[in-house]
């Protein structure tokens, strides 16, 4: 088991290292350099060849890719994610604000899509070939296919125009005075629509897992050995029906990340999403580079937490 | 993309043991002869096809151009929609019974670009599928076949590239490269290949060790002859479907992208883009005949597309009864 789980972190490592090379051969293609988002354009028009060289070879720009990526790695590892070419403020800083709504944001989602989708797709698999399963089939197949936004939008128009049942935007009420029942007001709507896409998918892997477990042999000598049909399903089909949501949770968090750029920009919640629309509009490289690589570093480990529990929650899985 | 994982098929477990009736009639094993049976299947194809069929005939179907500004004709409501009620806000003009769906805010015509819009919103969704399609089955043949170094090299950086959640990436890299139409599909169809690598990969696989694969390797077959000769054809079904669903995946990830207005540049409109407007919470309470009918056509599309990826899986597995 601990050597599982350190065999997996250790995989990690590569992985991350990775994520850093790809960020910064990705950003470092962009057109226009460092160089003309640091010095405003009418100081620059006034600048000689030689002056922007030397300029250059300051900021170590005129040295090849490859060097500046283990400059900027070794940086890195020390916390250092440069400044931001728009409040000059440290990177780092930007982003460690930003972490926290955007992680209380996917979380609500991903167990209301989860466990909403567990429950439902379990009831589904129980009363199999009724209406109520055709329906949810029906109604989950449209719940994947309808954009986020257009989602939020119906929200928006419906909950907050037309009924005045939740606020529009924002993480509180009033800015900087937290309340915990005031944020989780703020919460309930962009966590749901945040949450359909992966409800609709959960509940389709648990109503075929449900319905694989239910015809699975040990069901059947369960049923045999005369127990009731509650404690069949509750203590013998129900928790290995539970176990593939695990995996499939964890391979949708990152479609749940891509989701929060839309959902955190229509409901104007605080977190990262908001801060990626920002960084892209005012072209701002270095929180762009931060934000991917923070981005992907928290899916890597939310996969790697999955498998963890996967492992301890499966006995099967250990041994290998 | 959004539904590019291997989501399972609505009908995938076994049947129950049907003793009772083995007519051929209601179990045929010609794939197409069961996809064309399968009835939600067809349904979706019907919905695409009047899409497909009102973007290409566009020109016919509407006298408006799409890109027009009208200033005589600012945010006028559609007349039937006056007529309903709907949209009956702060806006007090009069509706027009020339625009079928209204004007914008510059008084185009909201029909027409809805019509030009499909153009480039399909085409994004199935050239950036065909793409990934392409990619992911010659990367995942070669992974499988060569396996060793070769399929563990491909597979982490498959992993690498699915670390990085799909919008996120699609929205940098087209700011990197310049919201074009080409770009769009270049980016969208170079990382939409995951799940078809994996897919194809395990099905190489187990098609690498079968007899007639063996055989012809024992007749000196060349490599590429065995990969795209040989074992092209045994996953090509499974391709079919992951590239449906990617098309599904790839639409939606354009319509969000233009929605957030990072996508293809005005004055060309794309569904996404023709709502990102609404973002604006007056025009949303006020007009809604601007976002409900992008929004709509964008869902159905998903949709039907949706659709027939199941019906295409259901199809091609024989364990699923199609009635």
């Amino acid at each position: 088991m601990q050597k599982y789980i350190l065999r997996r972190i250790l995989i990690s490592i590569p992985m991350i290292v990775g994520i850093s090379l790809i960020t910064f051969v990705m950003v470092n293609l962009a057109p226009g350099d460092p160089l003309t988002a640091m010095i405003p354009p009418d100081l620059m028009a006034e600048m000689s060849p030689a002056q922007l060289d030397a300029k250059k070879r300051q900021l170590g720009l005129d040295r090849p890719m490859m060097v500046r990526y283990f400059i900027w790695l070794g940086e890195l590892v020390r916390g250092n994610f440069g400044f931001s070419f728009l409040s000059r403020e440290p990177v780092l800083k930007i982003i460690w604000e930003r972490i926290p709504p955007t992680l209380e944001l996917t979380f609500a989602a991903l167990v209301i899509g989860t466990l909403g989708g567990f429950v439902m797709g379990v009831v589904a698999a129980l009363k199999q070939y009724s209406l109520y399963d055709y329906a949810l089939s029906f109604a989950s197949l449209v719940g994947l296919s309808i954009p986020g936004f257009f989602l939020a939008l119906i929200a928006l128009f419906l909950f907050v125009l037309r009924f005045e049942w939740f606020p529009s935007h924002g993480m509180t009420s009033e800015l900087g005075r937290f309340n915990i029942w005031d944020n989780l007001y703020h919460l309930v709507l962009p966590a749901s629509v945040l949450a359909i896409e992966l409800l609709a998918v959960s509940t389709r892997y648990a109503r075929t897992a449900m319905l694989e477990v239910l015809h699975s042999d040990y069901v059947t000598t369960a049923r045999a050995k005369g127990l009731s049909e509650w404690v069949v399903i509750g203590r013998h089909a129900f928790r290995n029906a539970l176990l593939p949501l695990i995996t499939i949770s964890s391979l949708r968090i990152p479609l749940l990340f891509g989701g929060v750029i839309v959902i955190e920009q229509m409901f104007s919640w605080p977190g990262m999403g908001l801060l990626t629309v920002r960084a892209i509009t005012n072209v701002d490289y270095p929180v762009l580079m931060a934000l991917t690589f923070w981005v992907a570093v928290i899916v890597l480990f939310s996969n790697l937490l999955a498998d963890v529990l996967y492992a301890v929650a499966d006995p099967r899985i250990r041994t290998d | 993309m959004a539904t590019g994982e291997s989501s399972p098929a609505v009908n995938r477990e076994s049947p129950p043991p049907d003793l009772g009736d083995l007519s051929p009639r209601r179990s045929s094993v010609n794939p197409w002869q069961r996809f064309r049976r399968h009835r939600i299947a067809m349904v979706g194809f019907a919905i695409l096809l009047f899409f497909t069929a009102s973007a290409v005939f566009a020109p016919l179907l509407t006298n408006q151009d799409p890109n027009t500004i009208n200033l005589r004709l600012l945010k006028r409501p559609p007349c039937w929609s006056t007529a309903l009620g709907v949209g009956s806000g702060i806006i007090e003009a009069e509706c027009t019974p020339d625009h079928w769906l209204g004007t914008d805010r510059t008084g185009r015509d909201v029909f027409s670009r809805l019509l030009y819009a499909g153009r480039v919103s399909l085409t994004v969704g199935v050239a950036a599928a065909g793409l990934s399609a392409v990619i992911g089955t010659v990367l995942g043949l070669i992974s499988g076949f060569f396996g060793h170094w070769t399929d563990n090299v491909l597979q982490r950086f498959t992993e690498l590239i699915m670390t990085f959640p799909t919008l996120f990436a699609v929205i940098i890299l087209v700011g990197i490269v310049g919201p074009s139409v080409w770009n769009i599909i270049f980016v969208l169809g170079g990382l939409g290949w995951t799940s078809t690598i994996r897919v194809v990969r395990g099905q190489v696989l187990s098609i690498r060790e079968m007899d007639y694969v063996l055989g012809a390797r024992a007749l000196g077959a060349s490599n590429g002859r065995l990969m795209f000769k040989h074992m092209l054809p045994g996953v090509m079904p499974y391709v079919a479907v992951g590239a449906t669903l990617t098309v599904a995946g790839a639409i939606l990830t354009e319509a969000s992208l233009s929605f957030l207005g990072f996508g293809v540049r005005a004055p060309t409109a794309t569904w996404g883009s023709m709502m990102n407007q609404a973002q604006r919470l007056f025009i949303l309470r006020d007009m809604p005949w601007l976002w409900l009918p992008p929004g709509a056509a964008i869902s159905l599309t998903v949709i039907a597309v949706n659709f027939m990826g199941d019906g295409l899986r259901d199809a091609l597995d024989p364990r699923t009864r199609i009635e």
